[in-house]
């Protein structure tokens, strides 16, 4: 009888054992993967903003023989591309891109300004090429924060904030958008 | 079958096969249920896996889908080219799973049994707020909860050409059925236009779309199942009932498939030691 019940208690406590090695494997393979995922979140925001930040010459090109009197926003923006082309780490690259979206949407206003500028096809491709990029550009940090925030709550949580610890990993920040950027542009007409 | 499980089960029943033919029939039934719990257990911590994926990847834009495992939702748009009918109500839709039952009120054991089952499936698009994807669901594992019965005979009787190729692909026949069965229950699961659904699959490379002619960059791009990612998800519940079901799927299977590893355990290591000491 001893014996039986010795190793019913065997056999639960293998299970036991089994089952928390997996659960903890888990966890542990799991953190990684958030861990990536930002990475690869972020990698495909930088995708995005190489596309727009190289259609801004082009962009430049078509709208400076109209806008004579903008050259300050046109300026920015340019200043704003080499700012984003030389940065190394991601937050200035995020810094120069808000700079970059806030001379855009400032730039798109403004030209509402000049009727032939409007008319110009070569203007309404790119204007609508880079509101495009735009719009996914808004997914993807949307998509970022989202992974962001999952990744920091999960290594605050126990009982996974032990193997955070133990890989040394600390919150993320997540992808802001300056107070500037989120005012509507002032357009005079 | 996963790695882990297969492993498992190798190590289990390899060296037990020959054990099982010394001492015959009378030690098979336990050590099957033994290597059934050891398999629910095992698998259950799979679900797991699927459950901390689920939760850990953010719901994607269609209009910004990167490549690799994605995670969307919207509604389904049947494509013109790839329309297939569900074999008993006759509706348009891009993939339906079917049943037929009979009830057997022969002896003891009445009960509804399932005479044939089938699915079939075929491209469609999924659409949201900001766009549209094609969705190619071969190899997707599917939870939709949504279905359709009916108990009317005539549907066997005078079948549909649909139903017809179903009865004599299972070289069956209306009057053959009616010998052992006293009723009938055709049942269809299937996904049609408008259905709401929640994809996790890898989003890849459209091989249907030329470049240069996707629309807006979207249509470039397919939701497939992966080829180093295999998990392919695909329910017509919104994710937090997804994520329920797991829940009490891996539970249930934890309870069920560990007690069963721990009682027949215990009976085989008894027998073994019994035959040992004898």
């Amino acid at each position: 009888m001893a014996l039986g019940i010795a190793l019913v208690i065997g056999l639960i406590v293998l299970l036991f054992v089994i089952g928390f090695v997996v659960y903890f494997v888990s966890i542990y393979n799991s953190l990684i993967r958030l861990k990536n995922d930002i990475k690869k979140a972020w990698a495909n925001i930088d995708v995005m903003l190489k596309q727009r930040t190289d259609e801004l010459p082009k962009l430049i090109a078509s709208v400076k023989g109209y806008m004579k009197h903008e050259k300050g926003t046109l300026e920015e923006l340019t200043k704003a591309r080499t700012a984003f082309l030389s940065a190394t780490t991601m937050a200035a690259k995020a810094k120069a891109d808000n700079v970059i979206s806030g001379a855009l949407k400032t730039l798109f206003a403004v030209a509402e300004n000049y009727p032939n500028l409007k008319a110009n096809e070569n203007f309404i491709q790119l204007q609508g090429r880079i509101s495009g990029l735009e719009n996914e550009l808004a997914d993807r940090r949307e998509f970022y924060n989202d992974s962001v925030n999952t990744y920091n709550i999960r290594i605050q949580s126990i009982p996974d904030v032990i193997f955070a610890r133990m890989l040394g990993y600390v919150q993320e920040e997540m992808f802001k958008v300056t107070e500037a950027e989120k005012q509507d542009v002032k357009v005079e007409f | 079958m996963k790695k882990l499980t297969k492993i498992i089960l190798g190590i289990v029943l390899i060296p037990v096969f020959p054990i099982v033919v010394l001492w015959g029939v009378g030690f098979v039934v336990p050590l099957f249920f033994f290597a059934v719990g050891l398999f629910m257990f095992f698998g259950c911590l799979e679900w797991f896996k699927v459950k901390r994926i689920i939760e850990n990847t953010p719901t994607s834009k269609i209009r910004s889908l990167a490549m690799g495992i994605v995670e969307i939702a919207g509604s389904v748009i049947l494509s013109k080219n790839n329309l297939i009918k569900s074999p008993f109500f006759q509706t348009s839709c891009a993939y339906y799973k079917y049943w037929i039952e009979g009830y057997d009120n022969r002896g003891k054991n009445r009960a509804w049994r399932i005479i044939a089952m089938g699915e079939h499936h075929t491209l469609f698009f999924l659409k949201d707020e900001t766009g549209m994807v094609t969705v190619d669901p071969k190899g997707a594992i599917f939870n939709i909860e949504k279905y359709e019965v009916s108990t009317d005979s005539q549907l066997l009787q005078n079948p549909s050409p649909s139903v017809k190729s179903i009865l004599d692909e299972k070289k069956l026949s209306y009057a053959l059925l009616t010998d052992r069965y006293s009723q009938f229950r055709c049942t269809e699961q299937r996904i049609a236009t408008g259905d709401k659904l929640y994809i996790l699959g890898s989003a890849g490379k459209n091989p249907f779309v030329k470049q240069g002619e996707a629309q807006e960059n979207v249509q470039g791009i397919m939701m497939q199942q992966g080829k180093n990612e295999k998990l392919y998800y695909i329910s017509d519940s919104p994710e937090k009932k997804i994520l329920q079901d797991i829940k009490r799927r891996l539970w249930t299977g934890l309870i069920i498939g560990g007690s069963l590893t721990v009682g027949l355990g215990y009976l085989i290591i008894r027998y073994v030691m019994f035959w040992l000491t004898r």
